[in-house]
């Protein structure tokens, strides 16, 4: 039995100094972004610029560019360009869009397609909801956009807690996990494609219910302070199905439907229709603008 | 729970150290403990039909008692009926029920008159068929007298819910692997890293082959009127190797797994892909249920020692209850009626048991020009039956034949056979897969070696190979378990 158990240790030690040089040399697990406290609002680290990658075999390798505000984008938001139309938009991952190149995010592809008459600047956090977007939108974007729009589900205007604005203190200064996190690839590897730390937390607490339960959401559940800090240059975007319209009625916001015009390209993983999903998002908020605003035709 | 999940990872290790390092000096304790892990990992799936294990497993365990003091003859009788009554009428209503409901009403729609008649909303119970016909075969054995019956009820118990087997077999007989419950286990560590080995490369061929190709298994199945006929062909090649993969993957992980605990399960696969015949194909594929079905029905019926054309009835009935034990739908039974036909001619010709030996290579390591047409044929053969198998209906299944057979065209869209996941890296996989399957089938390499230094950088290496082509968010589950 000793000699079976020494047997194990090694085989897994090998396994995992194979696993560490594997994901070393084919880069499989790519850079690791930093959360950053800018503003006492938990963002990523300004500047940051690396390729984030998914998948067991580097199905997604997408490369991201932090901007000074904290935001995935190729453009500062300090300037803007007063002939064209300014564009916001708000959102989680969706938005952030790490899942696709920076130089293919929502606001580039919304930009080639309207010719660059539009200056389009993206907000996007991963796990925000809507007490960050309408923190976000008071804080940075109100009176100085022409249009705002925040893609929302019904989750995300249910909530009531933020999950990224005024919670800069919350990011530890050192931790001992992270830097061992930062350094070993094959950690970051099991944990970005294995789901490790969720997967680990199910296991010991013997529930089901780690992941984001799906629940029906009435208008009592809605957070309705933080959807009147909205004005009437913002429209909510959703996918069907996922935002119930009706709760956005009392609140006099327009609601535009992401259509499904491009099929997604998702991989098993990832549902977020990568590039597809933004040449959709793009042509709906271009549909929309065209429809209202003289001086884009 | 999956034996390919993060869950069955930690579940094994905690069950072997408890098993021998724990309940190690007493028997009965660590069959108790095989009973509660095997009801654990049962429940983790569905608790309610534990019940139903538990009460084939009383029943089995009183008739098998019963029949060993009992003289009358057809009181025996009664208690075998009872039993078989038992096991399949639980399978009859929750596999069979709406199968048998909806064929009613169509044919008495047919004939002109309508009943109003509604399906039950019934979940089928992970490994019903399986382990109902384990405690089938317990009881015909002690019926027949060919095995005493056990009066150890945590051994029976055990036998029945043995977690390595229970949902996806192989179907045990209790002559094989009861009597393993009587005896002390003693740990062979030789013994135990072959069960690693068998665990890893059973993972091999779930994870990496079958999860792998089953998107485009999938998609063609599914697109079939979008596709020429290339690609249905290659669907059809393809799903023969997922279904082997993910089948034979799962019973090696469980005779793996078994070894670890010190029992010895039965092969359940012999690389049926390089079979001569169809009848040499029956002896490698799924052996634990034609075997089965060998033994309990077959030869009850009379085998081949009877004439001609009850032989050739016999045949047709093993094949078609074994399509038709797969699943309730004409699909299954269709599969079996074709495996009959294609067995016929070689039963009649006698050459049925023709090839029982291993294929015989010539000094480049290949098989002669007969043997690879021969294998060649049975593989497309298989695969042509597999489309009824895979198939959702029969009208589909006829309408991916007929357009495979037209071959409409002879696109190159092989080379990216499908919108969107294109194959690449499946392919170089497969093929890998299929040449080390040829080594081991003509045992030019063997699946264990002693060398342990070998040892561990191979079972390393097949670890990485597992991690790396997980796929992710896809469903895992095994194929099997729907039956």
């Amino acid at each position: 039995m000793k000699k079976f158990i020494l047997y194990i240790f090694v085989t897994v030690f090998a396994y995992l100094f194979l696993l560490e040089i594997t994901t070393r040399a084919f880069d499989l697990s790519g850079h690791t972004l930093t959360e950053f406290n800018l503003n006492n609002n938990k963002l990523l680290r300004p500047g940051a610029e690396g390729v984030k990658v998914q998948g067991g075999m580097r199905e997604i390798a997408s490369h991201y560019k932090i901007n000074q505000q904290g935001f995935n984008s190729l453009k500062d938001y300090t300037t803007m360009d007063d002939d064209k139309i300014s564009i916001a938009i708000i959102g989680d991952s969706y938005i952030q869009g790490l899942q696709v190149d920076v130089e293919n995010s929502i606001g580039r592809i919304l930009e080639a397609e309207t010719l660059d008459k539009v200056e389009v600047h993206e907000y996007g956090i991963d796990g925000m909801n809507i007490v960050d977007f309408s923190s976000i939108f008071t804080q940075f974007i109100k009176k100085r956009y022409d249009y705002t729009f925040i893609l929302a589900t019904n989750n995300d205007i249910a909530s009531k807690k933020s999950s990224a604005m005024g919670k800069g203190n919350k990011i530890p200064k050192f931790s001992i996990i992270r830097e061992i996190y930062d350094r070993s690839t094959l950690i970051r590897y099991l944990n970005i494609n294995h789901n490790l730390s969720v997967k680990l937390k199910k296991v010991f607490s013997f529930s089901e219910n780690t992941g984001q339960q799906k629940k029906k959401i009435n208008t009592m559940d809605i957070n309705v302070q933080a959807l009147e800090e909205f004005d009437t240059t913002c429209a909510f975007l959703y996918e069907k199905g996922k935002l119930d319209t009706s709760l956005m009625l009392p609140f006099n916001l327009p609601t535009i439907e992401v259509k499904p015009i491009h099929t997604p390209n998702n991989h098993g993983f990832d549902s977020h229709w990568n590039l597809n999903g933004r040449k959709n998002c793009a042509l709906a908020i271009k549909n929309y603008i065209a429809k209202s605003n003289s001086k884009f035709k | 729970m999956l034996f390919n999940s993060l869950d069955f990872a930690i579940f094994l290790p905690i069950v072997f150290i408890l098993y021998w390092f724990v309940t190690n000096k007493n028997l009965k304790l660590q069959n108790f403990l095989i009973v509660a892990a095997s009801y654990f990992f049962y429940g983790c799936w569905d608790w309610r039909f534990l019940s139903l294990i538990f009460f084939s497993t009383l029943v089995d365990y009183t008739i098998g008692l019963n029949l060993s003091t009992q003289e009358n003859q057809t009181k025996r009788k009664l208690l075998l009926y009872t039993s078989i009554a038992v096991n399949l009428g639980f399978l009859g209503f929750f596999k069979y029920y709406n199968f048998f409901l909806d064929n009613f009403v169509n044919t008495f729609s047919f004939f002109g008159s309508s009943i109003n008649a509604q399906g039950l909303n019934i979940i089928l119970p992970v490994g019903i068929s399986f382990y109902t016909f384990q405690t089938l075969s317990y009881t015909i054995d002690v019926y027949k007298r060919n095995l005493k019956p056990t009066k150890d009820f945590v051994a029976f118990t055990a036998f029945v819910s043995f977690f390595p087997q229970l949902v996806a077999g192989p179907i045990e007989r209790a002559s094989n692997l009861l009597p393993q419950f009587y005896t002390k286990r003693i740990f062979n560590k030789e013994n135990a890293l072959r069960g690693v080995r068998l665990i890893l490369w059973g993972l091999v061929k779930k994870v990496v082959i079958a999860d792998a190709i089953a998107p485009a298994v999938d998609d063609i199945f599914s697109n079939y009127q979008r596709y020429p006929s290339p690609i249905l062909l290659l669907g059809a090649f393809l799903f023969s190797f997922q279904i082997y993969c993910d089948f034979s993957g799962y019973s090696m992980i469980a005779r793996g797994v078994s070894k670890l605990f010190g029992f010895e399960l039965m092969t359940n696969f012999k690389y049926p892909y390089f079979s001569r015949n169809i009848g040499e194909f029956w002896r490698r594929w799924h052996i634990s249920l034609s075997t089965w079905f060998r033994d309990y029905l077959y030869i009850p019926l009379g085998g081949s020692r009877v004439s001609k054309l009850i032989n050739v009835r016999n045949v047709f009935v093993i094949f078609l209850v074994s399509g038709f034990w797969h699943g309730a739908n004409w699909t299954f039974i269709v599969w079996g009626g074709l495996h009959a036909l294609l067995f016929i001619p070689s039963l009649l010709r006698k050459n049925n048991r023709k090839y029982t030996d291993d294929i015989r290579l010539n000094k480049y390591f290949l098989p002669s020009t007969g043997d690879t047409f021969r294998i060649f044929s049975t593989f497309v053969l298989v695969s042509f039956c597999w489309v009824f198998f895979r198939a959702d209906s029969l009208n589909v299944a006829i309408l991916i034949l007929k357009k495979i057979i037209i071959f409409d065209s002879f696109s190159m869209s092989f080379l990216n056979p499908y919108d969107n996941q294109p194959l690449g890296s499946e392919f170089i996989y497969l093929v890998i897969f299929i040449f080390i399957e040829y080594l081991l089938a003509t045992k030019i390499i063997k699946m264990y070696s002693k060398n342990r230094y070998k040892v561990i950088i191979i079972d390393a290496v097949l670890l990485l190979i597992i991690t790396i082509n997980v796929q992710i968010g896809s469903d895992l589950s095994f194929i099997y378990f729907q039956f």
